[in-house]
């Protein structure tokens, strides 16, 4: 719900209760006023008539409607007390029954005792009501109509720097390095908002870079001492002196300063993933780019004698970053070729729904919830990191893909479900 | 082939310079971006070897100024920052390859000398060595100019070894030649065994000499000189 919305809303109801309390109130006091005057328009009317009797205007002719005057025996106890009350009696024609307002009093005129009771109708409740309730809907109709167009119009205004932060927060790109531009405020909370927000994005930028920064500078380190070492090697090679046991040394430290190479390159990508300097942004084509890896990986499929079969009867566009989504189908592939049988299969299947890449091979040496793991790997591959699966999962993860595991069959399933 | 090599490591510089001082080229070095600037205007290179991490300056500076002052020069951009931004402003400045450390040097040695070869010869260059002969633009392959029958990775491998001849050519550096990034594929050696097993096939039916010799656990030579 919009907040414009929610705050007319909000009033509205406010403004309802208010309505429905002042009713109750206007009617009671209305009410009240009513008998106020019908009270004392019955005592000025009473004095009247005891005026008369006093001159002594007999009883008989002053007489008439709503008015009734007895003599009675004097009775001391109920000289000169006013008694109102509500009584129905008949009003205008006879039958006609309404509630009216009776006055009853006892007065001692000379010698006679009198009892004087003067009627007066009384305004009905409903008509009270309903007047009442016209009146406050003509208000409420009235304050409908302003609150909702000075909500729109006022607040919408109010409100702006808030609206613009928003489309401030929703274009923040945390790779960019220009400035933000925050809308600037004369109401302090927006101001302090503005302030706070302009700082929080300028921290969280610096912060992406210096761990891009720090990324790429720790690769720089480790890769140039390797680059070092490995050129005295390519040096050390071309001495006529090295005999055969001096060549398997080289060798063998060629290889240990290859695999640390690899490494490093591997975990700075893991890095660089994990600080999300990628962005999945671009169409990719997964069919042509299985096929692309499928044509690079043709040596080692040859030379293991490799059943391929390839179940992909359409193309499948998927939201990504090409470079990792590259990656990552190329060490699915190359795993399922190197943890393969000579003269074993390795099946593709791409639906709409999902890439299944399995190959035959030997049951994991350890837990299968553990593929995914850093540096989890079959002891026996020599050559191997054990980041591959760790690297492809977390391409995955950023894509929003899944990466699941099985084994059934004697195969190794990799299942990548979009 | 007068080459300049601009990277600030002292130890990568002294590699870089040894090994390219064997293979016969004329190399000076910069390891400042400074030093850079005054030897480039200073004298002519055929090709400039520039690490885009400089201290004082950044690499990519330095190549724009060669670019657009030196458009004659060659430019190999070597840089650990494996970051695709660079590589890419660096194609866009004029670079003409780029390679990643950590290299083998043979492989900068062959990038060197194809550079070498795509700048400085118009018309068919060829790559010539006893009855062997090597044309790049058709990656054909003779000898006594008969075409032999070589695929694509022998041709390459054929290429790699006459571009490091009497060197000796680890394994590694064999398999990163000719599949890059595939190379981590568990035994790619047995691939390059493959393939020097064909080469050598191929070569002696064709009547060629034996040129290619195994260098025990490391790699594979091209002798120039009967042993």
């Amino acid at each position: 719900m919009r907040l414009i919305t929610r705050i007319t809303l909000q009033n509205l109801l406010i403004a309802l209760v208010i309505f429905l309390i002042g009713g109750l109130l206007t009617y009671e006091i209305f009410n009240m006023q009513v008998r106020k005057e019908t009270d004392y328009d019955l005592r000025t009317s009473l004095r009247h008539i005891e005026a008369y009797l006093a001159q002594g205007i007999p009883y008989e002719q002053l007489l008439r409607e709503k008015l009734s005057i007895r003599p009675v025996a004097p009775d001391s106890s109920r000289l000169d007390q006013l008694v109102f009350s509500d009584t129905l009696a008949p009003h205008l024609r006879p039958d006609r029954m309404e509630w009216q307002r009776k006055l009853r009093v006892v007065r001692a005129i000379g010698e006679k005792w009198y009892e004087l009771e003067q009627y007066s109708v009384i305004i009905e409740a409903d008509d009270v009501v309903s007047t009442v309730t016209k009146s406050l809907l003509w208000l409420f109709s009235l304050l409908v109509v302003t609150l909702t167009a000075v909500n729109y119009g006022f607040f919408r205004w109010l409100l702006r720097p808030f609206q613009r932060m928003l489309g401030v927060i929703q274009a923040f790109d945390l790779r960019k390095s220009e400035p933000t531009e925050l809308p600037t405020s004369r109401i302090q909370e927006f101001a302090e908002l503005g302030e706070r927000l302009g700082g929080l994005m300028t921290y969280v930028r610096q912060e992406y870079r210096a761990q891009k920064e720090f990324s790429e500078n720790a690769s720089h380190e480790i890769q140039t001492p390797l680059a070092i070492a490995r050129g005295k090697l390519d040096l050390l090679v071309q001495s006529p002196r090295l005999n055969e046991e001096d060549l398997a040394l080289v060798g063998a430290t060629y290889d240990a300063v290859n695999k640390l190479s690899r490494l490093g390159s591997a975990l700075t990508l893991l890095t660089k993933i994990e600080n999300r300097e990628f962005v999945p942004a671009e169409q990719v084509e997964l069919r042509a780019l299985i096929a692309r890896n499928l044509e690079g990986l043709a040596e080692p499929l040859a030379l293991k004698q490799l059943r391929l079969s390839q179940d992909m009867p359409q193309a499948r566009t998927v939201l990504g970053h090409p470079g990792l989504l590259d990656i990552l189908l190329s060490n699915l592939l190359k795993n399922a070729v190197r943890h393969n049988f000579e003269g074993g299969g390795l099946s593709i299947s791409l639906t709409e729904a999902q890439l299944v890449i399995a190959n035959t091979g030997d049951p994991l040496p350890f837990p299968a919830d553990q593929i995914f793991e850093r540096f989890k790997r079959d002891r026996r591959q020599n050559k191997s990191l054990g980041l591959g699966l760790a690297i492809a999962r977390r391409i995955a993860q950023l894509h929003g893909f899944d990466l699941r595991y099985a084994y059934a069959g004697g195969q190794h399933q990799l299942i990548l479900v979009f | 082939m007068k080459v300049l090599i601009v990277e600030y490591e002292a130890e990568l510089l002294a590699n870089l310079t040894d090994y390219l001082g064997q293979e016969g080229f004329v190399c000076e070095q910069a390891d400042a971006f400074h030093a850079a600037v005054e030897k480039i205007a200073a004298f002519d290179y055929d090709i400039v070897v520039l690490d885009l991490m400089l201290p004082d300056g950044n690499g990519l500076e330095l190549l724009r100024q060669l670019k657009q002052d030196f458009p004659e020069t060659g430019v190999l951009i070597v840089s650990a920052k494996n970051a695709l931004d660079d590589k890419l402003a660096g194609f866009e400045l004029g670079a003409d390859d780029y390679l990643t450390k950590p290299f083998h040097l043979p492989e900068l040695v062959a990038r060197l000398r194809a550079l070498y070869r795509r700048r400085k010869f118009e018309g068919q260059p060829v790559v010539r060595f006893e009855e062997l002969s090597l044309y790049p633009e058709s990656r054909e392959a003779r000898v006594h100019d008969e075409l032999i029958d070589l695929t694509q990775k022998e041709y390459d491998l054929l290429d790699y070894l006459l571009a490091n001849r009497d060197r000796v050519l680890t394994k590694q550096a064999i398999a990163e030649h000719l599949w890059g990034d595939y190379v981590d594929l568990y035994d790619s050696f047995d691939f390059v065994y493959q393939h020097i097993k064909n080469l050598r096939k191929k070569l002696s039916k064709a009547g060629a000499g034996n040129y290619i010799r195994t260098v025990y656990s490391l790699g594979y030579s091209f002798k120039t000189s009967a042993s």
